[in-house]
């Protein structure tokens, strides 16, 4: 329901037609102009209550930390070559056991490469006429 | 997130980014919101601690119910505005309840009526208009303050009061003619006898 003020302006310029009435515009107008300001101790608490009342933002991933990425060594590589650091164990134990076979000859070695054939004191003429071409060779 | 960021954002979409624990948009957000909140509560109340206190319920309440705020449902602002008005009409009825002399009953002061305003301890004019306020009925003033302070259009205003635009109109027209009768005899002191005619 639209309201129709008919009612005629008073004299004193606060008139009872408020549609239009210059006087009460005016204060109006001052009012908008000047909104009360709240002081800084309640805006102090408002924030206060904003950020109690306010939802935990989301963990952040803490960053993964930053490695070097580095070349790995020649040794590294050399091992990785060859089967990892086991195999690599395995050939150095293999190798210093036969140093220590072949500088030592123990006994039992000896006498079991004789019973199976390959005595140590034969030996096994693989290139018969090598010797004689070279002595033909070198013979003034 | 930085404030230059956030400043052109919406009343909503800064309310959904304090949801997820943003401070910037909770402290721009209590900037924006509890100034006129505070503002639209003391102008219903006419008391600034109740004021505050109104002020920080309705706030208190956007924030409670900040993630689950439905986008595109209602403004921001005007939820606000309406829990202030909500929660001021709930002490201006208290405040009645204990006066034996219930304020209603000023609620369209015939004009020959001594001004109510003679009882006010301010003399400025915007004392005046506040005292002249207090003496309106909670709805015309709400819808006056709304309508000729706040500045708020009609639809907007409607949508605060959940009643219809015809009836903001009338509210507002009937509020505006009981302040012009309020202040009826304080022409002289408020300095309007130049628009004598």
């Amino acid at each position: 329901m639209k309201m129709h003020n008919s009612d005629t302006p008073r004299s004193d310029g606060l008139s009872k037609d408020a549609s239009s009435d210059p006087a009460l515009d005016d204060l109006f107008a001052l009012a908008r102009s000047q909104p009360p300001q709240p002081d800084g101790d309640f805006m102090a608490r408002m924030l206060a209550d904003a950020y109690a009342c306010q939802p935990a933002a989301p963990a952040r991933l803490a960053p993964a930390p930053s490695r070097a990425v580095s070349r790995p060594g020649v040794w590294a590589r050399l091992a990785a070559a060859l089967g990892g650091a086991l195999a690599v164990a395995g050939i150095g134990s293999a190798a210093m056991a036969g140093l220590v076979i072949g500088y030592v000859q123990p006994e039992s070695v000896v006498s079991f490469a004789g019973t199976i054939g390959f005595g140590l004191g034969e030996s096994l003429d693989l290139l018969s006429g090598f010797d004689g071409l070279l002595s033909e060779e070198l013979a003034p | 997130m930085p404030r230059d960021t956030l400043a052109p954002l919406s009343d909503e979409a800064l309310l959904g980014l304090y949801a997820t624990g943003d401070r910037e948009a909770a402290r721009l957000l209590t900037g924006r919101l509890a100034p006129r909140a505070f503002a639209h509560a003391l102008r219903m109340l006419g008391d600034r601690a109740e004021a505050e206190d109104v002020a920080q319920e309705a706030l208190l309440r956007l924030w409670r119910m900040a993630p689950d705020w439905r986008p595109g449902e209602a403004q921001v602002s005007t939820w606000v505005y309406r829990v202030v008005g909500n929660l001021a009409t709930d002490r201006l009825r208290q405040r009645i309840r204990r006066r034996a002399d219930a304020l209603e009953d000023a609620a369209e002061p015939a004009s020959d009526q001594p001004a109510v305003v003679q009882t006010m301890i301010e003399a400025d004019r915007m004392a005046a208009l506040q005292a002249a306020l207090n003496q309106l009925p909670d709805r015309q003033r709400q819808a006056v303050v709304l309508r000729h302070i706040e500045g708020l259009a009609n639809p907007q205003i409607a949508a605060i009061m959940d009643i219809g635009v015809e009836a903001v109109e009338s509210l507002t027209a009937r509020g505006k003619r009981a302040l012009a009768a309020l202040l009826a005899g304080r022409r002289e002191e408020l300095g309007y006898e130049d628009a004598q005619q």
